[in-house]
C-alpha cells in the first residue's frame, strides 16, 4: 500500500528511487566518501553501503559547516543521494542541497524516520512524497 | 520573497553574473525557510574552497570573471582555508607534507582570488580571536562558516547568524542574508534546560557537556545553568563540541550569553522542552565513551578549534625544559596571527627546542591528517591511518577515527596530552 505525507520542499524536484533510512542525525563530513557515496562513519547501521542514487532519510543533519561542501563534493562526483527527506531542516544541509541541487523535501510534523524504511520505494513530487512499502514480514 | 529595488537589480544581473547568481542562491535559500525578506548584514566569514566547485552554480569561471570586473566584499570579511600559501607558512611544508603540486596550485590561487575580493586572510576558525572586536552590539547581523564560530559569535558574542556554508560567500559580496532562523528574536529562544550539577570547570569538562547536550538537543537551542563564568577557551570548547555531536547554532549559558540575564528570559517566557540535570556521572560516562584508557601514543594534536595566545603559553609553560618522546609527534594548531604573538613572545622557541611543531593556519586541520592534506585526501586513501592519537579537544576526538581512521583515541586535558607525548603513552588515571 501507498501512503501520501505533503512536507515542505525546499529544493523542489521530481525522483522516484529506493529510501536509505538513517534513524539519526546524518553527517557527511563525519561520514561519507564523497569519491563513491558510501557511509564511513564507525557505528552507522548503514555503515558500508553507499547513499549515492538513494532517497536519503534522517532526522537532521549535524556536525560540521563542510556537511554543505561534503554534500556537493558527492553531486560532481555522481555520488549523491537523488533526493533528501528530513523533519528539521538543518541550514547546513540546505544549502547543500541547494547547491547540489538535490532535490529536499522537510517534513515538519512527522518523525520521517520512522514512516519509511530502508529499501521502500518512495516517489517525490514538489511538496509530495509518496511512499510504496516493500512487502515485508511484520 | 520581498526585494528591494537594488536586491532586484543584483537578481537580474545588472551587477554581474556572480552577483546574480549569489541571489539567487539567497532568494532559494530564502524560499525554503519562508523568508519574506533579506537583511542587511555586517560582517562575513566565508570558505573559499574551489576544490568543491565544479558543475552547477559557482565556477571557477564565474569568480575569475567577477574579479576582473571588480567585484569586491560589501562587509568586512575573514576566510579560512587550507593555509598552505598564509605567509607564516615556511615553504618547506609543501615537502614536508607532500603537498601535491596541484592541490598547492590550486589553494594560491583560490588565496589569490580572496585577496582581490578584499577577504581579509585570518586562515583560522577562530576569527573572532584575531580579528574582531569581541562584542557585538544586540541584533548584528552577521554570515558565518565555521560550525564552531557559528555557535560562539551567537552565544558569547550576541551576533545573529546561522550555521552558513555557500551562503556567507553569497552574503559577503552582496551584503545581504535571507530573514530568518537565528536572525529571528523569536527563533533564538532556548529549548532545553540542562541543570549542571557536575563539576564543570576546565576546558576539556565543557567540551563534554557539549557533546552530552548536543547528543540530547540535536537541532534545538541548550539553555545551561549552574556554570560560573568560563574563560574564552572553555566557550570555545562548548561551541565546538555542541557543533559536533549536534547541529546546535546557539546556546544560552544563564549570566554569560547577552540574551540570558536569566532563565525566563533565556525561555522568552516559555517552558522548556525538557529538563536535563547533568550529573558527574554523565559526563564520565561520554568520556567513557569517546576515549581509550591506556595505550601507547603515535600523536598528540592540542588547538582545535585553533589555540588562544594563553593557551600557546600555557603549553609553552608545560614543555619547558621537557623532550617529547621520539616516536611522537606533537602539533599545537594556531592561527598565523596568534602564532605571531607566540613568536614575538618568545613562546614558540620553547614549543619548538621541546621538539614539538607548531601548525599556524589551517595547513593542518586537526579534522583531517597529518601529512595528508587537501580535501578528502585521507577519504581517498584508506588503509590511512594516524595510529593512536591524543588530544584536548572533544570536536578532534569526535571526529579522529572515521576522518583520521585513528586506531586509538585519548581524550584529556592538555597537562595530560603534553605528559602523553613526552612519555610516549597514555596512562590510565
Amino acid at each position: 500500500m501507498a501512503s501520501v505525507m505533503h512536507g515542505r520542499a525546499v529544493v523542489r524536484g521530481s525522483v522516484e528511487g529506493e529510501a536509505l533510512v538513517s534513524r539519526t542525525p546524518f553527517s557527511f563530513f563525519l561520514g561519507v566518501n564523497t569519491d563513491t557515496g558510501v557511509i564511513i562513519e564507525e557505528g552507522h547501521p548503514h555503515q558500508g553501503k553507499s547513499v549515492a542514487g538513494k532517497v536519503l532519510v534522517y532526522p537532521y543533519g549535524k556536525g560540521s559547516s563542510g556537511d554543505c561542501l561534503r554534500l556537493w563534493r558527492c553531486a560532481n562526483n555522481k555520488a549523491a543521494p537523488i533526493a533528501i527527506l528530513c523533519t528539521k531542516a538543518d541550514s547546513v544541509h540546505v544549502q547543500g542541497a541547494i547547491v547540489a541541487g538535490v532535490p529536499m523535501v522537510v517534513l515538519p510534523d512527522l518523525a520521517v524516520e520512522t514512516l519509511i524504511e530502508t529499501g521502500d520505494r518512495v516517489a517525490i513530487e514538489g511538496h509530495v512524497v509518496t511512499v510504496l512499502k516493500q512487502n515485508r514480514k511484520t | 520573497m520581498d526585494l528591494t529595488r537594488s536586491e532586484k537589480r543584483m537578481l537580474d544581473g545588472e551587477e554581474g553574473d556572480l552577483i546574480r547568481e549569489a541571489m539567487r542562491f539567497l532568494v532559494a535559500l530564502g524560499e525554503a525557510y519562508d523568508a519574506g525578506r533579506m537583511i542587511d548584514i555586517t560582517y562575513a566569514n566565508v570558505f573559499i574552497a574551489s576544490s568543491f566547485w565544479g558543475e552547477g552554480a559557482l565556477t571557477r569561471d564565474l569568480i575569475e570573471a567577477a574579479v576582473r570586473e571588480g567585484v569586491k566584499v560589501r562587509v568586512p570579511t575573514t576566510f579560512n582555508n587550507w593555509g598552505f600559501g598564509c605567509p607564516s607558512t615556511p615553504p618547506s611544508i609543501w615537502v614536508t607534507m607532500e603537498v601535491p603540486p596541484s592541490v598547492k596550485e590550486q589553494v594560491v590561487s583560490e588565496n589569490e582570488i580572496a585577496r582581490q575580493l578584499g577577504i581579509v586572510p585570518t586562515w583560522t576558525c577562530t576569527p573572532y580571536l584575531v580579528c574582531d572586536t569581541g562584542w557585538y552590539p544586540l541584533g548584528s547581523h552577521i554570515s558565518s562558516v565555521e560550525s564552531s564560530a557559528v555557535v560562539y559569535f551567537n552565544s558569547v558574542l550576541g551576533a545573529r547568524t546561522n550555521r552558513d556554508c555557500v551562503s556567507s560567500f553569497y552574503a559577503a559580496i552582496t551584503g545581504k542574508y535571507p530573514a530568518y532562523g537565528f536572525h529571528l528574536d523569536e527563533n533564538r529562544y532556548g529549548a532545553y534546560h540542562f541543570d549542571v550539577q557536575a563539576q564543570v570547570t576546565d576546558p576539556v569538562s565543557y567540551a563534554l557537556l557539549g557533546i552530552y547536550a548536543g547528543q540530547k538537543a540535536g537541532i534545538e537551542t541548550p539553555v545551561f545553568t549552574g556554570l560560573g563564568r568560563p574563560q574564552t577557551e572553555a566557550l570555545m570548547e562548548l561551541s565546538a563540541a555542541l557543533a559536533s555531536s549536534g547541529a546546535i547554532s546557539m546556546f544560552h549559558m544563564v549570566g554569560v550569553t547577552p540574551e540570558a540575564p536569566d532563565l525566563e528570559t533565556a525561555f522568552g517566557g516559555q517552558q522548556p522542552l525538557e529538563r536535563f540535570t547533568v550529573t558527574q556521572a554523565d559526563l564520565e560516562a561520554v568520556l567513557g565513551k569517546m576515549s581509550d584508557q591506556e595505550g601507547k601514543v603515535d600523536f598528540v594534536c592540542l588547538g582545535c578549534p585553533h589555540y588562544s595566545i594563553y593557551q600557546m603559553k600555557e603549553v609553552a609553560d608545560m614543555l619547558d625544559g621537557k623532550r617529547i618522546h621520539e616516536n611522537v609527534s606533537l602539533w599545537v594548531c594556531t592561527s598565523p596571527e596568534v602564532a605571531m604573538f607566540a613568536e614575538m613572545a618568545g613562546y614558540a622557541d620553547t614549543i619548538r627546542a621541546a621538539g614539538a611543531t607548531i601548525m599556524s593556519g589551517p595547513n593542518y586541520c586537526p579534522l583531517f591528517g597529518p601529512g595528508r592534506p587537501g580535501p578528502e585526501y585521507t577519504f581517498a586513501h584508506p588503509d590511512y591511518t594516524i595510529g593512536a592519537i591524543a588530544t584536548d579537544a572533544a570536536k578532534q576526538a569526535y571526529y579522529a577515527r572515521p576522518n583520521l581512521r585513528a586506531e586509538k583515541v585519548f581524550l584529556g586535558s592538555r597537562e595530560k596530552c603534553i605528559q602523553a607525548a613526552v612519555a610516549g603513552e597514555w596512562r590510565r588515571d
